[in-house]
């Protein structure tokens, strides 16, 4: 049984795109383990040790990998506490807009008619609102903090869910096995439950996996504007608007090291999406 | 066996109509018209009656078998079941009548739900019509499974690694999974490929016999449809326009719509014609 097990993780590996479930698993792995892999507080600085450029060049110290900051805080201390505020808010954002934005296009779809009607101008007048200026809004009313952000990202992106959803049970509505699941008397909550929703589900996937980036880059740019998580919290997007000032000055590292991150976690996060998408499609499983 | 005596009959269909309203406008919908999708259909269906009913696409053929499997209300007229209209069934009744009826569509690839497994696809049916144990349904589905001529190792697999002969049988097993009565066949065989059509016909032929069923077949294939049926309705427009056994029909056509739908198909022999 523990060797059957084995075997089947061994087979996903084999199909896996590896960099980036690498890189990924990196991240995580770092920011589980934040406590016991930064050299240094994230939040306090040493005033003795400001500006200290990567440690391969000239004036740099070893005992500062990439560099500090204005405040003489450690870059990659920061990094490393930053990818949790990342992680964290991305995952819970996508899986709050995930659900409520699938349940939704579900009903929409499914039911048709008014409920359908309802939902979806719901929904249009959803997406035609600006995401920043309604997650600054929000972030005003709500007050700053990461949960606060979670909230306010899953809030405003359930409404792609919703649409791509929609549309994936109204064509899924009048396939055959739908109507032969009529047929055999199925109610309403199972046809949706057991037919529907696995089919639309890979769809949800991939959404997720292009959401994901977006809710990152989208996370970072409200800390940017000093809306999203709060200083002196550990950041990326909070380190980028701390070192834009920096960058013409010459102090390319506070910049480059939270941007190479952040694009780092939305390529893998995409790339894995897509291979994601294809491995819960029965129909590729076997031609892969 | 489960026939109670008094019914002569399985499903009684009494001028039954359907009519859906043609509608226009742009802010207002206004109905401008009707289309007669079935416009006074008698008919009835007996116990261990194949009964072929043929017409153009449009004749109101997949109209009426929606109408028997519930899944489009009727604007007027009735279907007896047991002495009862299967459209005002409610509870047990419901339940039983959903077992005595199945289908078997076209298209074997879209007819089977892709994230299930053989087995709740076939067990599915009796699943949510039935107060079967996990283990039970697991039988039948394996007993169903059998009889169709397939191997029970492929009880697990997902319906994109059968082909699309299996796809079908599977169909069919899970059509008579519920000890049905009487299936709706809507064109069984016009999708598979050339070589396995007569094995399905085949197998459809045996299985008939042999659990006593009754299908209604829809067809376009003239030649399939008396080569299955006992009887034929002709369909058109609406309406049933001939109705009598195989042999009869074929024979003295009175409806030159039937005259030119036999004389459209195509001959025995090449150079019989």
């Amino acid at each position: 049984m523990r060797g059957e097990f084995w075997n089947e993780l061994k087979d996903i590996w084999r199909r896996v795109p590896k960099i980036a479930v690498i890189i990924l698993l990196l991240l995580i792995v770092t920011a589980l383990s934040a406590d016991f892999l930064a050299l240094h507080d994230p939040e306090i600085g040493d005033p003795r040790q400001r500006l200290l450029p990567p440690a391969w060049e000239e004036t740099g110290k070893w005992s500062y990998p990439l560099g500090t900051d204005t405040m003489g805080r450690d870059v990659l201390s920061r990094l490393i506490y930053g990818s949790r505020v990342s992680l964290i808010v991305a995952f819970a954002a996508v899986i709050i807009a995930g659900c409520i934005g699938t349940f939704l296009g579900l009903l929409a779809g499914f039911f048709g008619g008014w409920v359908d009607q309802v939902i979806m101008r719901f929904t249009d007048a959803w997406l035609s609102i600006p995401t920043v200026m309604f997650g600054v809004l929000m972030a005003v009313i709500l007050g700053p903090g990461v949960w606060n952000i979670v909230i306010i990202l899953g809030g405003t992106f359930w409404s792609r869910y919703a649409r791509v959803v929609r549309g994936e049970t109204l064509s899924m509505k009048t396939r055959d096995f739908v109507q032969l699941a009529k047929i055999a008397g199925c109610g309403k909550a199972r046809i949706i439950w057991k037919h529907i929703l696995p089919n639309v589900f890979s769809s949800v996937i991939t959404l997720s996996s292009l959401q994901i980036g977006i809710v990152i880059v989208v996370e970072a740019s409200l800390t940017f504007l000093g809306v999203g998580v709060p200083p002196p919290k550990p950041a990326w997007g909070l380190m980028l608007s701390e070192g834009r000032g920096g960058l013409l000055a010459g102090y390319w590292w506070l910049v480059i090291f939270p941007g190479v991150a952040i694009a780092m976690l939305v390529t893998s996060f995409n790339v894995i999406g897509d291979w994601l998408r294809r491995y819960l499609d029965p129909f590729y499983r076997n031609i892969e | 066996m489960m026939e109670k005596a008094e019914f002569d009959y399985l499903l009684k269909i009494r001028d039954l109509k359907m009519h859906f309203p043609v509608k226009a406008g742009i802010v207002m919908d206004r109905v401008i018209g009707w289309v007669k999708a079935l416009d006074g259909i008698d008919l009835t269906i007996k116990p261990r009656q194949v009964l072929g009913m043929v017409g153009e696409s449009g004749s109101g053929k997949t109209t009426l078998s929606k109408a028997l499997l519930l899944l489009e209300k009727p604007t007027c007229g009735e279907i007896l079941y047991e002495g009862k209209d299967i459209h005002s069934l409610t509870g047990p009744d419901l339940k039983a009548y959903r077992r005595t009826i199945q289908a078997v569509f076209q298209d074997p690839f879209a007819s089977l739900s892709p994230r299930l497994r053989v087995r709740e696809i076939i067990s599915e049916p009796l699943e949510v019509s039935g107060t079967l144990s996990r283990k039970e349904l697991e039988t039948k589905a394996l007993e169903a499974l059998r009889t169709v001529g397939l191997d029970t190792g492929l009880i697990k697999v997902y319906p994109h690694e059968l082909s699309g002969g299996q796809r079908q049988r599977v169909a069919i097993a899970r059509a008579i999974s519920t000890d049905s009565r009487i299936i709706i066949l809507d064109e069984p065989t016009s999708a598979l490929d050339v070589s396995i059509r007569l094995q399905i016909i085949h197998l459809l032929m045996d299985l008939q016999q042999k659990l006593e069923l009754s299908y209604l077949l829809i067809g376009h294939d003239l030649a399939m449809v008396a080569y299955m049926s006992t009887d034929i309705a002709v369909m058109y427009l609406g309406k049933i326009v001939e109705l009598g056994e195989t042999k009869e029909l074929l024979q003295n056509t009175a409806h030159p719509y039937t005259q030119a739908l036999i004389a459209a198909s195509l001959p025995d022999h090449p150079r019989l014609k």
